[in-house]
């Protein structure tokens, strides 16, 4: 980092209070970094004295947060001479991320990509699931080679015949999508079609991994993750594959090449397979999004016990109910007190209470 | 909970909130109020009672419900 400070990004005004702060540590920061980088986002620009005051840090955890979240860009402070007078301020949450996921992302390097192609494809040929799959090579002839699995030779063949499916009454068109940077040019040529789709009520689901350039071109923003077309980032998506109803898949025969044209499936047997596949993707990268939005996600145990002593149980009491050890209640709820970087009870009330995770019981006198 | 009850704090319990929001112990944040620690206790014993809650993390969980004090943070009230 050079001298002068950049202020392009930096945040000027403060989030409201109670407002979902995306958690770092889901990108690998401390939780002391993290919860540095809150009170900056939520209560304004300061000091590190003031911070390690206000948050009862150590001064020597204080200045390691902010040298952590200075070296990932989340935070910049004035050069002043002292560094008791340097002022640190965040920047906004939404650019932070975005520059931590793009630290994050390894470029996907292509012959990972066709491995793990080849391997969806070999599990299926090995598996008898589509024994007739050729293993390395692509048909000889256009057309049906198998039951249920047809060579459609061409890119332009591939695309025809997805267009002829998705004419017919369809519900649903998931694709999976192993590119970091679409090209424009089918960006632009997919999005008319998409717009058709979703006035039909055909519901899109799409799979890839974080952009490289954040843009998204494909579908208007307020389309994206309403009920009809959703779509998620996914940093290991294993090929690509088109999937209509969960009836149809179009898979490329040569992953190096498109042009050399597209498998069709319709086998019951390898649709249940790849349909399988696409669930299981999907939901875990559904489950890191909300992760990643969510100020704090509670275990179901968690929530059971914090709800018991809400009401007023002691540790043992809860115990009790939960069928657990009291040990075990204290330990949860120190990693409960250490996500949140708190230190004792009261905090971890005020704590809870202010994100609205459980009510309180209150009968105050009127 | 269909109706938010109500409750005003006096400056001294502000102050003690506050202080306790930021992780002090009683005994320090005693100190910095030029009280007791008894004296904090009783504080806090009393808007226990107010607040008809049993223990400082219900206390706690109420007082953050009810955005008495920010957390973690030194103000009461939002401003920091």
């Amino acid at each position: 980092m050079t001298n002068t400070m950049r202020i392009d990004g930096v945040t000027r005004t403060r989030v409201p209070l109670g407002a979902a702060v995306p958690s770092l540590v889901r990108w690998g920061l401390s939780s002391d970094a993290d919860l540095v980088f809150r009170t900056l986002t939520t209560f304004g620009s300061r000091t590190e004295r003031t911070l390690a005051v206000e948050l009862g840090l150590p001064a020597r955890r204080t200045a390691e947060a902010l040298a952590e979240l200075r070296e990932c860009g989340a935070a910049v402070s004035t050069t002043d001479v002292r560094a008791v007078s340097r002022i640190w301020t965040a920047r906004r949450p939404a650019a932070v991320i975005d520059m931590l996921r793009s630290r994050n992302r390894r470029q996907i390097d292509p012959d990972s990509r066709v491995r793990s192609h080849r391997e969806v494809m070999n599990g299926l040929r090995l598996s008898g699931i589509a024994a007739a799959l050729p293993s390395s090579t692509v048909p000889g002839l256009p057309g049906r080679f198998a039951e249920g699995m047809r060579y459609l030779s061409s890119r332009a063949a591939a695309r025809t015949r997805l267009a002829e499916v998705v004419g017919q009454d369809i519900h649903e068109l998931w694709t999976m999508s192993p590119d970091q940077s679409p090209d424009a040019e089918s960006a632009r040529a997919a999005a008319p079609v998409d717009a058709a789709l979703l006035d039909r009520g055909v519901r899109c689901r799409l799979l890839r991994p974080p952009l490289a350039d954040g843009d998204r071109l494909d579908v208007s923003s307020h389309l994206v993750n309403g009920t009809s077309y959703q779509c998620y980032d996914s940093e290991d998506v294993p090929l690509r594959m088109l999937m209509v109803d969960r009836r149809v898949a179009l898979i490329p025969a040569d992953p190096r090449d498109l042009e050399r044209g597209y498998f069709e499936f319709s086998g019951p047997a390898v649709m249940d397979a790849l349909a399988g596949l696409f669930d299981r993707h999907w939901s875990s990268a559904v489950t890191r999004q909300q992760a990643l939005v969510a100020p704090i996600q509670l275990s179901e145990r968690e929530h059971a016990l914090i709800a018991l002593l809400a009401t007023g149980h002691t540790d043992r009491t809860a115990a009790d109910i939960l069928t657990i050890s009291p040990r075990s209640v204290t330990n949860m709820l120190r990693a409960l007190m250490d996500r949140l970087g708190v230190e004792n009870r009261f905090q971890l009330g005020l704590t809870l209470g202010a994100l609205r995770v459980v009510t309180p019981p209150m009968n105050p006198e009127s | 909970m269909s109706q938010k009850p109500k409750i005003n704090l006096s400056d001294r319990e502000r102050a003690l909130v506050a202080l306790l929001a930021q992780g002090c112990t009683d005994v320090s944040a005693a100190e910095q109020l030029g009280i007791s620690a008894r004296s904090v206790t009783n504080i806090l014993r009393n808007l226990m009672d107010r607040l008809g809650v049993d223990n400082r993390f219900q206390l706690g969980l109420a007082l953050g419900f009810l955005r008495k004090a920010n957390v973690p943070g030194p103000s009461v009230g939002g401003e920091g």
